[in-house]
Parts: C-alpha cells; sequence; structure tokens
C-alpha cells in the first residue's frame, strides 16, 4: 500500500508540476494579467509583418509596416501586394482612418465597419485598434486552472469585459506561466457563443520583454479562412517622429 | 306572336313605369352607376398595382435568373462570395439552351459606401454589361439627366449577347436619390467602396454620366456601373452573383427553366424565374383576395339599393299589380314586368357606369397615384407612382355584373308582387 502511495505521488508530480510554475504560483489573477499587459504593451513600437490570409483555396501574403505609440496611436502601411499597396491606416483614439491610393482618399471607418474583416484578414479593425489597449483596463480576471498547451505550463484565465460596448464580453485565455504570454485566446460574445480565436507562437525575448512573433488567428464566423502574421522585426520603445500619427501621412 | 305582342306591351308598360317615379328610378340607377363604376375603377387599380410589382421582379432578375443556391439563400445579405465562377463559358452554354432573341447577361448585386465631394452614402451597386442594360432594365429610358452607361445604345457588341460590357470604363449612373444625397451632378466623380469576395476594401472613382429616375424609391438607390468595372474591384475574374435571362415572350419562361436545369452547365445552381419571388406570390393572393372583397362589397351595396327601391316600387303598385292580375295577367307576366324594369334600370345604369368607370380608369392610367412617401414604408418595392391598367375583362364583367345584379336583385320584390291575391289587394 505505501509502495502504491509513493508511485501515485511520482506519477501525480509528473502530471501536474509542468503544468505549476512556482514564478506563477505565487501570483493572483490580476498580477498575471499585469504580466501579460506588460510583455504587449509598449510605449513605442515599430513592426515590419507579413499577413498570410487563407480563403478557401486562395492565399494572399500581404506586407506590413505598423507603427504604435501607447495605447492611443497606431499607423500602418500595406507595402505589398500590388493591389494593397499604399492602403495606409491611421489610428488616434478611437477614431480609425483609411488612405486608399486607388481613389486617392481618406474614408473615416466607424461604427459596424470596425467589426469588419481589416483587409480580407481574419482580424477586424477592432482587433487591430484594441490590441494596443491594456487587458486590465477592459477586463476582470479569474484564474481557472492549469493546462499544459503545446507543450508549455500554462494558467488558464477567465476575463469577463467591465466596459460596456465590447465586442468580445468574454476572453478564455492560455498564459505561459514561464514567459506571460497569452499561448491562445478564445473570444466569445455575452451568450458564451465563440467568435474568434487566436494563436501566439515563436516568442522572443526583447530586452526584458518576451513577445510572440508568430499569431494565427480564426474568425468562426468566417467560413474557410484562417490568418497568420508574422513579425520580422520588431522594435519596441523607439523614438517616433513628432508627425509619426498626424493625418498628413494620409497621402 | 302572340307572346312577341305580350312582350311588347310589358316592354312599353316597364319603360313608362321607369318615368312614373322618376326620383326612384333615379336613385336605383344612381347605385348601378356608382357599383360598375367603381368596380372598373378598383379593377384597373389594383391591375396597375400587380403590373407594379411585376416589372420591379422582371426588371430585377429578367424573365429566369441564374444564381449561386448559398447566394439565394443569403440573398438579402449579398454575400458575394457565393458566385457563379467560369462566366463566360456558361454563359455560352446557357445561349445554346435559349430560343432565338433571348437575352443573357451576367450581373453583380453588392452593398458600397459612396463618396461625393462633400457627403457620403450607402448605395446598391449593380453592375451589369451596359448593352444589357438597356434591354433588361431600359436605363436610358430613365435618364433624366446625362446619358446611360456606354452611350445607352448598343455599343457594336450585340444587345447582352456579346461582350459589350464597357471594359475599362469608369463610369456610373445614379439613381435620383443617391445623386441627390451625395449632392453630385453629372460629370462630377463619385468613389464607390466595397469589400471584395476576399473581404478587402477596394475603392474606385467614377465618373457620374447619368442619373436615373426608375420611379421605384428601391431603383433610386442603386447606381449602375460596368460588370468589368465592378469585377475589378471585387476581385470577382470572370464570377458574376447571378446570370439574368430576358425572353421575348413570357410563355417561353417554362420551357426555358426546365431546359436550363437539366443542363449540365449549370448544375448545382438555381434556375429561378421571376415568378418564384417570394414577395411576389404572397402578394398576388392579397391583391387577388383585395379585388374580390371590393367586388363583393360593391354588389351587395347595389344589390340591396336595387332590391330596397324595387320593394317601394311594388308596394306603391301593388293595387294597381291586384287590377291586372283581376284582368286576368298571369304571375309569370307580373314577374316578368318587374325584371324587365329593374334590367332596363341595370343596363342603362351599367352603361352610365362604364362610361364614369372608363374615364376614372383613364386617369389612373394616364396619371397614376402617387404614393411616395407610403410606397418607401411597404415591404416591397412599388414604384412611387402607380398607374393603372385596363382590362378588357373588367370592362364587359363590370357591365354584366350591373346588369345582372339588377335584374336579380328584383326577383324577390318581383314574385312578392306576382304573389298579391287581387281580392286581398283591392281591400289594403
Amino acid at each position: 500500500m505505501r509502495k502504491f502511495s509513493i508511485l501515485a505521488a511520482i506519477l501525480l508530480s509528473i502530471l501536474i508540476l509542468p503544468a505549476y510554475s512556482p514564478r506563477a504560483a505565487a501570483l493572483t489573477a490580476d498580477e498575471i494579467l499585469d504580466r501579460v499587459d506588460e510583455n504587449m504593451y509598449a510605449q513605442s513600437s515599430v513592426i515590419e509583418a507579413e499577413m498570410t490570409i487563407t480563403y478557401k483555396d486562395r492565399v494572399v501574403k500581404k506586407q506590413m509596416h505598423i507603427e504604435n505609440e501607447g495605447k492611443d496611436k497606431a499607423y500602418s502601411e500595406f507595402l505589398a501586394p500590388e493591389r494593397d499597396k499604399g492602403i495606409k491606416y491611421l489610428r488616434l483614439g478611437d477614431n480609425l482612418w483609411m488612405y486608399h491610393p486607388s481613389v486617392n482618399r481618406v474614408i473615416n471607418i466607424a461604427g459596424h465597419q470596425l467589426r469588419q474583416s481589416a483587409n480580407g484578414s481574419d482580424f477586424s479593425y477592432e482587433d487591430m485598434m484594441e490590441r494596443s489597449k491594456k487587458l486590465q483596463d477592459r477586463y476582470t480576471v479569474q484564474i481557472a486552472g492549469n493546462e499544459q498547451l503545446g507543450g508549455r505550463p500554462s494558467i488558464v484565465l477567465d476575463l469577463e469585459a467591465k466596459v460596456s460596448g465590447i465586442t468580445y464580453y468574454r476572453v478564455k485565455m492560455w498564459v505561459d506561466s514561464e514567459y506571460f504570454i497569452a499561448l491562445r485566446e478564445e473570444y466569445s460574445a455575452k451568450s458564451g457563443k465563440l467568435l474568434k480565436y487566436l494563436q501566439n507562437s515563436d516568442i522572443q525575448k526583447y530586452g526584458s520583454r518576451y513577445y510572440p512573433t508568430r499569431i494565427t488567428v480564426k474568425d468562426v464566423i468566417r467560413d474557410a479562412s484562417a490568418t497568420e502574421m508574422v513579425l520580422k522585426k520588431v522594435q519596441f520603445d523607439v523614438p517616433l517622429g513628432a508627425n509619426a500619427f498626424s493625418k498628413d501621412r494620409l497621402h | 306572336m302572340r307572346t312577341a305582342m305580350e312582350m311588347k306591351i310589358l316592354f312599353q308598360l316597364a319603360l313608362r313605369n321607369l318615368f312614373r317615379n322618376k326620383r326612384r328610378t333615379l336613385l336605383t340607377m344612381t347605385l348601378v352607376i356608382l357599383a360598375v363604376a367603381f368596380l372598373l375603377t378598383a379593377d384597373t387599380y389594383m391591375n396597375g398595382m400587380i403590373n407594379n410589382v411585376t416589372e420591379d421582379a422582371v426588371k430585377t432578375s429578367g424573365h429566369i435568373r441564374i444564381q449561386n443556391k448559398k447566394f439565394t439563400a443569403a440573398e438579402r445579405m449579398l454575400p458575394i462570395q457565393h458566385n457563379i465562377s467560369g462566366y463566360d463559358r456558361i454563359r455560352t452554354a446557357v445561349q445554346h439552351k435559349l430560343p432565338d432573341g433571348a437575352g443573357v447577361t451576367g450581373q453583380i448585386r453588392f452593398p458600397s459606401m459612396l463618396y461625393g465631394p462633400e457627403k457620403n452614402t450607402v448605395g446598391l451597386g449593380f453592375a451589369i454589361e451596359p448593352a444589357a442594360a438597356e434591354e433588361i432594365l431600359q436605363l436610358s429610358h430613365n435618364i433624366i439627366e446625362g446619358r446611360a452607361l456606354g452611350g445607352g445604345k448598343d455599343d457594336g457588341h450585340g444587345a447582352m449577347n456579346g461582350s459589350g460590357n464597357g471594359a475599362g470604363r469608369n463610369e456610373v449612373v445614379l439613381g435620383k436619390e443617391l445623386a441627390q444625397r451625395l449632392q453630385v451632378k453629372v460629370g462630377e466623380t463619385v468613389s464607390a467602396f466595397a469589400k471584395s469576395q476576399y473581404g478587402s476594401f477596394s475603392g474606385v472613382n467614377l465618373i457620374v454620366v447619368g442619373i436615373s429616375d426608375l420611379g421605384f424609391s428601391k431603383f433610386n438607390k442603386i447606381f449602375y456601373l460596368p460588370l468589368s468595372t465592378a469585377q475589378n474591384l471585387l476581385e470577382m475574374d470572370n464570377q458574376v452573383t447571378s446570370i439574368l435571362i430576358m425572353l421575348k415572350d413570357q410563355k417561353e419562361i417554362a420551357p426555358a427553366v426546365a431546359a436550363l436545369r437539366r443542363d449540365k452547365a449549370v448544375a448545382g445552381y438555381d434556375v429561378i424565374p421571376y415568378t418564384d419571388n417570394v414577395l411576389l406570390q404572397q402578394l398576388l393572393p392579397i391583391v387577388r383576395a383585395v379585388v374580390s372583397i371590393l367586388l363583393s362589397f360593391f354588389l351587395i351595396i347595389g344589390i340591396l339599393g336595387i332590391t330596397n327601391t324595387m320593394s317601394m316600387a311594388v308596394m306603391e303598385r301593388i293595387h294597381e299589380i291586384a287590377v291586372m292580375g283581376a284582368l286576368g295577367l298571369k304571375r309569370r307576366k307580373v314577374i316578368a314586368l318587374i325584371l324587365l324594369e329593374s334590367g332596363m334600370i341595370g343596363v342603362i345604369g351599367s352603361l352610365i357606369g362604364l362610361i364614369l368607370g372608363l374615364a376614372m380608369s383613364w386617369y389612373l392610367v394616364n396619371h397614376g397615384i402617387v404614393l411616395n412617401d407610403t410606397a418607401r414604408g411597404l415591404p416591397i418595392s412599388v414604384k412611387s407612382v402607380v398607374y393603372g391598367q385596363l382590362n378588357p375583362v373588367a370592362v364587359v364583367r363590370s357591365f354584366l355584373i350591373g346588369s345582372i345584379a339588377a335584374v336579380v336583385s328584383a326577383f324577390f320584390p318581383a314574385r312578392r308582387a306576382a304573389r298579391i291575391e287581387p281580392a286581398a289587394a283591392m281591400r289594403m
């Protein structure tokens, strides 16, 4: 009987311990979310990315240049393919403008349009806008458990919106308990209906910060599509010019 | 010979009776006139309304349309990703299955944001081959300013059957309401933004070559552009959302639908005759029911009125009828006398009613009734002016109903008169 107890204890420790990091164990749910925000939120960033959009049997690759400052300013420009080249977006707070070279015109994207697909991807414009905002400002959080995800120990967090008018009322998040990066995020409506899920991988270290360089997103509502974004070049906390987020850039 | 003589006397008596109480005769005749006139007018108006809705269905979809089943299932959302691929090949195959003179064209319907110099608004894009727009929509007939796409004429490629899709032309014809909302005029440029079938936003600058007024409030929120321009905008190379077919004769619809449904080229796609339009199917029985109720209403009013006045006439002449009976006039002759009298009122009243009804119908056919704001609230597309459509059968029917109803409604008073016992009537 004693032998059996020892064997059971060993088996249990093999199964549980990898998912139970002592670094994460001492943290509360808010503190874990805070650590996630610390990784994801930067004073400024400049990113060169490639977005691969798969829709049925069609695969399109789009090259992008992205600049962010704080949670309210973002600028992005499509560099390829030819059809999208020169499309620019500028976000200031809750306002989003798009410049389209084919018509040489700047239009304001607002209201329900924000929830539509951004350039044919599984990201919506709103997803792009929300991504630079801190999670703690928008959600309350609880720890739901510990799991292994893709061979990595992770803490499962349940997030619930604490501000009104938010698209994804619930978020379930698997946070890497070593790097404090959300490995998987599931976005649901208030009813519990799954709307979108996202996976972060290829985590790199930039100074003291960990950041995923491969993001895969799937809009469940969009049939037969998936989007993968690979960050080719990432720079954090770099000084951006005074006119970096001026509407003058939208030409 | 004797019977003819008797009939002549009865006829003379009936005619004389008409003028004995002119006021009562006039009252009865007025009822017949009004019933017949309103019957005919109501029929003309309802025919116009049915024609209005049918015309919309044909103008939107031709006599037959072919489209992806998933597009049909969610048509209100216009899911352009559920389209018809290999349009050129399918169009050729479809053309071979149709009788001579049939027109075939591709169409893309898509939602769009339109931007003028100052204003912007939402519009419904109708991408179509310009030559086909002439044949199906007769767009040039409805241009109130400027011209139709591609000059509004067959541009040498053959109406509907050729490739006259205005390739490379960034032209647009705006519905009147869109032009007003955007505050643009012919010659100015608007930008159309739309999501491609793959979800990416794209735009195109279009020169306003014309402004159309198709009468339908829905159609005036539509803008027409060349098919090739929309295919480029929406990443729909050689793809369309619908293939529209216009036949020379409506009788060709059923055989053509049957032939296409057997054709391998369109296997898996919906082949829909315009008569399958759900709203049309729902609306037509309602309109027919309304016409029947109106018919019954006018008929009942007429019959009650005539029965009433003829009963009064019988009561007034009860002594006279009794004397005639005492002198040997048979009962059936009494009945014939009363029926002849009311029949005369019916025929004369119906003729006058027809003249009045035709005058009112003429006004409806030529001037129509303006619905404007009322029409906007309806779940169906209804022209802002509904023009009547005169049905020759309705003219004959109204006349017969007026005349026969007058005779039928006089039957009970006539029978009552015939049953009067001469001796009893003398004492009354």
